[in-house]
């Protein structure tokens, strides 16, 4: 009998849990039939009294540490400090058109939104501090250039100034930061999939990316009939359409059929593009123009559709089949 | 996957320092700002260290400095001299002293590994068992096993206080 008994305790915890097999399981259940002091350990490893107070006391440790944490404490001070001279501003500069004198307060707002994000971010993070903070400082920055923008294109007055002016100032920033921020991002930043190994390759992307960028809103800035400018754009446009793609095709971690649809996604969209500033470089007549944009919106419609038919259509079958998977053996 | 991986061990290594806290002060509210107090002290210092292990044995001994300070600066403001929590202790609610997950951390304290550390990272980080194994380089079957055993451990000790 007590042979028995230890080959049961063995697998008690295995049938506790669900994880033994049927004859398992049929072995032990015939057993705890006939055996008080197994079916006593039986009941006393089914008793989570001790877990769940401790999973209890966890939870009420863990949670309120946020607020605990006096890097926390100390970034919501600041940024409630740094908060109010930037609304103060905000609702200051907020006068009638570029000529009111405290408008360039409503600059000052954002350049305290970079600032906060410098400093708080890397307090307020307990993980990810580093992705978090560039992405916060660049953000932030952004944010800066649009208000610079648009409070530059006011005076001169043009539509769609803003919008040119950002791009090209927004891009031109980033190659120079790109110079020194990109290198320490990459081998500080844990990447992963394919720019694990190949971090030179993140770097390239970001880079080439931001630079071709330049490149087209430069060409966009440029008056129209400037061939140079607008073959520069195009030759942009179509490099980083490419590089799009590829990236697309062989990098991204999603289903087969939904990676392709993206594909045609971009590619009809990015051709669209093309189209028109080919069209403006051709300087083609006021009939030509007029089909082409037909033909390119036309394009960008059913390239879209279909893309995102593809995409869902992947993303459906993969769901299926991980559905499929799940169901078949027992998971933990 | 592994996000969540990494979560649990960190919440695991939060709670095994302030169950080691909670041996050692017996106060709660002390524990639970000490614990914050370490993992402050330890995020912010320049040494960092790499493995679980290494990291326990640190971390538990910036939290016992931490305690000693506190204990110092407790007995300077009453001016008496600096004691260790008595076994019966000075605590804002004498009820703690039945609550079941305060004296589980207390018999957690004593236990032998690896059944301490199996069960700790199975209830505070909620690992699974193939990790836990993992960590520990044994089978699943392995960790299952002995955590189970753990906890008849502690329910023993624990019927074991009650009629003692």
């Amino acid at each position: 009998m007590d042979n028995s008994c230890d080959v049961i305790r063995d697998l008690l915890p295995l049938y506790v849990d669900g994880a033994c097999s049927e004859g398992s399981r049929r072995l032990v259940e015939e057993h705890i039939a006939g055996c008080p002091a197994c079916a006593g350990m039986l009941s006393k490893l089914r008793d989570s009294a001790c877990e769940d107070s401790l999973r209890q006391e966890t939870a009420a440790v863990l949670a309120p540490r946020r607020w605990r944490n006096r890097a926390f404490a100390t970034s919501c001070a600041l940024a409630a400090f740094l908060c109010v001279p930037a609304c103060i501003t905000a609702v200051l500069g907020r006068g009638p058109g570029a000529e009111f004198p405290l408008s360039w307060l409503y600059l000052l707002a954002p350049s305290l939104l970079v600032v906060m994000s410098a400093t708080l971010l890397p307090l307020r993070s307990r993980r990810y501090t580093g992705r978090w903070t560039l992405l916060g400082y660049t953000a932030s920055l952004m944010v800066l250039l649009l208000v610079c923008c648009a409070y530059t294109a006011e005076g001169t007055g043009e539509a769609g100034g803003t919008t040119k002016m950002f791009f090209l100032s927004a891009a031109a920033l980033y190659v120079l930061s790109a110079v020194v921020i990109v290198p320490w991002a990459v081998r500080q930043l844990p990447l992963t999939g394919p720019f694990a190994q190949r971090r030179w390759l993140a770097a390239l992307a970001w880079d080439g990316w931001f630079a071709l960028l330049i490149a087209v809103s430069a060409a966009a800035m440029a008056p129209t009939g400037h061939t140079a400018a607008l073959l520069l754009g195009a030759a942009g446009l179509a490099l980083m359409l490419a590089g799009t793609i590829w990236c697309l095709l062989r990098y991204l971690p999603i289903p087969r059929l939904a990676r392709e649809g993206l594909c045609v996604t971009v590619a009809g969209n990015g051709f669209c593009w093309l189209e028109s500033t080919v069209m403006r470089l051709v300087g083609a007549g006021e009939k030509a123009a007029l089909w082409g944009r037909r033909t390119a919106v036309a394009l960008l419609i059913a390239s879209t559709a279909a893309g995102l038919a593809m995409v869902a259509a992947g993303v459906w079958r993969a769901w299926r089949q991980s559905v499929k998977k799940t169901a078949g053996p027992a998971g933990e | 996957m592994k996000a969540l991986d990494y979560e649990g061990l960190y919440d695991a290594c939060y709670m095994q320092v302030y169950s080691f806290l909670i041996a050692m002060s017996r106060d709660r509210n002390l524990a639970e700002e000490l614990t914050a107090q370490t993992f402050y002290k330890a995020m912010t210092a320049k040494s960092q260290f790499q493995g679980q292990s290494e990291a326990l044995t640190w971390l538990c001994a910036i939290a016992k400095n931490l305690y000693a300070d506190e204990l110092r600066r407790r007995a300077r403001q009453t001016g008496e001299p600096p004691q260790e929590a008595a076994s019966d202790g000075a605590m804002e609610d004498s009820a703690l002293d039945r609550d079941m997950a305060f004296r589980i951390h207390l018999i957690l304290h004593d236990m032998a590994e690896p059944y301490k550390e199996v069960f700790q990272l199975r209830v505070f980080g909620e690992l699974g068992f193939r990790q836990i194994g993992s960590i520990f380089g044994k089978t699943e079957t392995w960790a299952r096993v002995t955590y189970h055993r753990a906890k008849l451990m502690i329910q023993d000790k624990l019927e074991g206080e009650e009629h003692g």
